[in-house]
């Protein structure tokens, strides 16, 4: 037995399986995957009419339709500010939160912390009637903000959860130094905490705008207005029409999957890395 | 100077010196109370109203009956509404196959992108990506790929597999295994990212231990991998099947409840009972049950599964 026959056997070990055996069910989950990418790809870029597996001629028709005809144009400003004010409102108000659950005990934690579990278990979906009529008492039916308020609101739980656990990985002795050195508490945390949460941040953050602009029933049931929907909304319209135009349809869809897959394809790195980050053993 | 100053005071390490202005002791309360409050105004006040409404009669199509009705609702409920145990039975198999498959797969393909091969970072980008895609851009794709004149059905039967005119989702037998596909797609790689997440950290050390004892690769993952894996998969199984319980916008987009209400779930009824029918006071009470069957199930659940045994 030489020294070298550990080195030698690692590729074979644990962490490496015979070849086909990563290969072939990678291929089939790929295609899986893929083929409906593809199939709506398909639909959006062909003639109508087509029933070509390949999108030649190619044509934006369908694009331009929605756009303008369908008002996608409108759908996808109002899902933009839906999302982008949730991400920045759900990130500001978890991050407080978490930061106070994750360095401070005082009294009211354990009743607050058993709050955010049981929201867990409430359903956004049961509430609509309840929300509103909230919503039509402050006078926020057809305002973007009752759809923000209530997106946030859902985030809220889990993102605070998930952030405090990040900050509980930070030693707190590193914030003690920067008091030492003269920093008061907000300062210490700004210039020494925040930078390391930059990826658990990301994570949330992606998460809660992901979360937004996909979201459907809120904007459907706050938002009757055609001027205020948003774009799951208009999908949805096109899929109830009594003859569904396959092809605005499809283009309707690539038009609401193109901001989240860059999102996704941003973050998915540190999605991982964020999660493993201590989020699941909290 | 105000360095020196610093230095000189030492300030105690539980304290610290300059708060932002708040005493330390109020600082976590005012830090909590944005989320709080919110949390209050819209997830508490809302659900204390659904309790209320339960107990009332409340429906403007019947305004005469309208007023307290202590347990009306629920005795409804439990004695003389086939509808709710319908639902409630179509909404339980739903839950347990879409999790138990969205785990079953989200492993097994957490364990093949744990793998080291060429062009892992794009095969993982693209697996995921469907996690990012809504409930309505899923139906709205699968809507195209059952289409019966131009969707996968015509070019299965071009290859002499099927029918033609074959539509999945309008036929009571195969509506179901077809929006389980359609759920699954984007609802696998969820379970893939957390699992992988957590793979990143089960020690290497503790494989070639076990390597060196010659266990089998298959040993090696019911004995190493599984254990490891036991806390994250509790956790996601639980925050999945509550959100695959309330979620609402595939099916509701992709068949609507139907054909004939094969595919409605609870949350759908109670939807179309308050939205549709304006019966407030009975989806509320709808509302109230599932909520209990829903926090029962899951206290159950980590009981059974001795969630976090161990540690604390």
């Amino acid at each position: 037995m030489s020294t070298t026959q550990p080195i030698v056997k690692r590729r074979r070990a644990w962490d490496q399986a015979p070849r086909w055996q990563t290969h072939l069910p990678l291929a089939l989950y790929l295609l899986f995957t893929l083929v409906p990418f593809y199939w709506i790809l398909l639909f959006a870029l062909r003639p109508a009419g087509s029933t070509s597996l390949v999108p030649w001629p190619i044509t934006f028709e369908h694009f331009a339709k929605v756009w303008t005809e369908r008002s996608f144009a409108t759908y996808f400003q109002n899902s933009v500010l839906i999302a982008v004010a949730t991400l920045v409102l759900t990130t500001v108000v978890a991050l407080a939160g978490g930061y106070a659950l994750a360095r401070f005990d005082f009294r009211a934690k354990k009743g607050f912390m058993l709050g955010l579990l049981c929201s867990q278990f409430v359903p956004g979906a049961l509430l609509l009637v309840p929300l509103f009529q909230i919503f039509a008492q402050l006078q926020m039916i057809n305002s973007l903000g009752s759809v923000i308020i209530a997106e946030t609101v859902f985030q809220l739980p889990l993102s605070m959860i998930l952030i405090s656990g990040f900050i509980r990985n930070v030693p707190y002795s590193l914030e003690e130094a920067a008091w030492v050195d003269g920093c008061d508490r907000f300062r210490a945390f700004r210039t020494v905490v925040l930078p390391l949460l930059r990826p658990g941040l990301v994570a949330v953050g992606s998460f809660a705008f992901v979360h937004a602009w996909n979201h459907f029933l809120f904007a459907l049931m706050f938002l009757s207005n055609q001027e205020k929907q948003t774009i799951p909304v208009g999908l949805n319209t096109l899929m109830g029409a009594d003859s569904v135009d396959l092809g605005a349809l499809a283009a309707g869809g690539v038009i609401a999957a193109v901001p989240v897959v860059i999102v996704f394809a941003y973050i998915q790195k540190w999605l991982i890395t964020g999660f493993s980050a201590g989020a699941v053993k909290g | 100077m105000a360095q020196a100053a610093a230095v000189a005071e030492s300030p105690p390490r539980t304290r610290p010196r300059r708060g932002t202005g708040a005493h330390p002791r109020r600082l976590p309360y005012l830090l909590i109370a944005p989320a709080g409050l919110l949390m209050l105004g819209f997830i508490a006040y809302p659900v204390l109203s659904v309790f209320w409404t339960a107990l009332q009669h409340d429906n403007p199509t019947k305004p005469w009956r309208n007023g307290f009705a202590g347990l009306d609702n629920f005795t409804e409920i439990f004695t003389s509404d086939p509808q709710f145990w319908g639902t409630l039975t179509f909404s339980l198999k739903w839950v347990v196959v879409e999790v138990g498959l969205q785990l079953l797969f989200g492993l097994a393909l957490a364990l093949i992108v744990n793998q080291t091969f060429a062009g892992r970072a794009l095969a993982r980008a693209l697996v995921f990506s469907p996690w990012a895609v809504s409930g309505v851009l899923t139906s709205a794709i699968w809507v195209l790929l059952y289409n019966s004149q131009t969707g996968l059905s015509r070019y299965l039967a071009d290859a002499g597999i099927g029918e033609y005119g074959t539509s999945w989702l309008s036929d009571t037998a195969t509506v179901f295994p077809a929006a389980i596909v359609a759920d699954l797609w984007r609802g696998v790689p969820f379970f893939a990212i957390l699992i992988l997440a957590d793979l990143q950290s089960v020690s290497k050390d503790l494989y070639e231990a076990a390597e060196v004892d010659g266990a089998s690769r298959l040993r090696q993952f019911f004995h190493i991998t599984l254990p490891h894996l036991k806390d994250a998969i509790v956790l996601s199984t639980l925050l999945r099947a509550v959100w695959e319980f309330n979620n609402v916008d595939l099916l509701y987009t992709l068949t609507g409840g139907g054909p004939a209400g094969e595919t409605t779930t609870l949350p759908l009824y109670i939807a179309n009972t308050s939205v549709d029918a304006h019966n407030f006071g009975y989806a509320s009470a709808l509302t109230t049950v599932a909520f209990v069957i829903l926090l029962c199930c899951s206290m159950v659940y980590l009981r059974l599964s001795k969630f976090g045994g161990g540690d604390k």
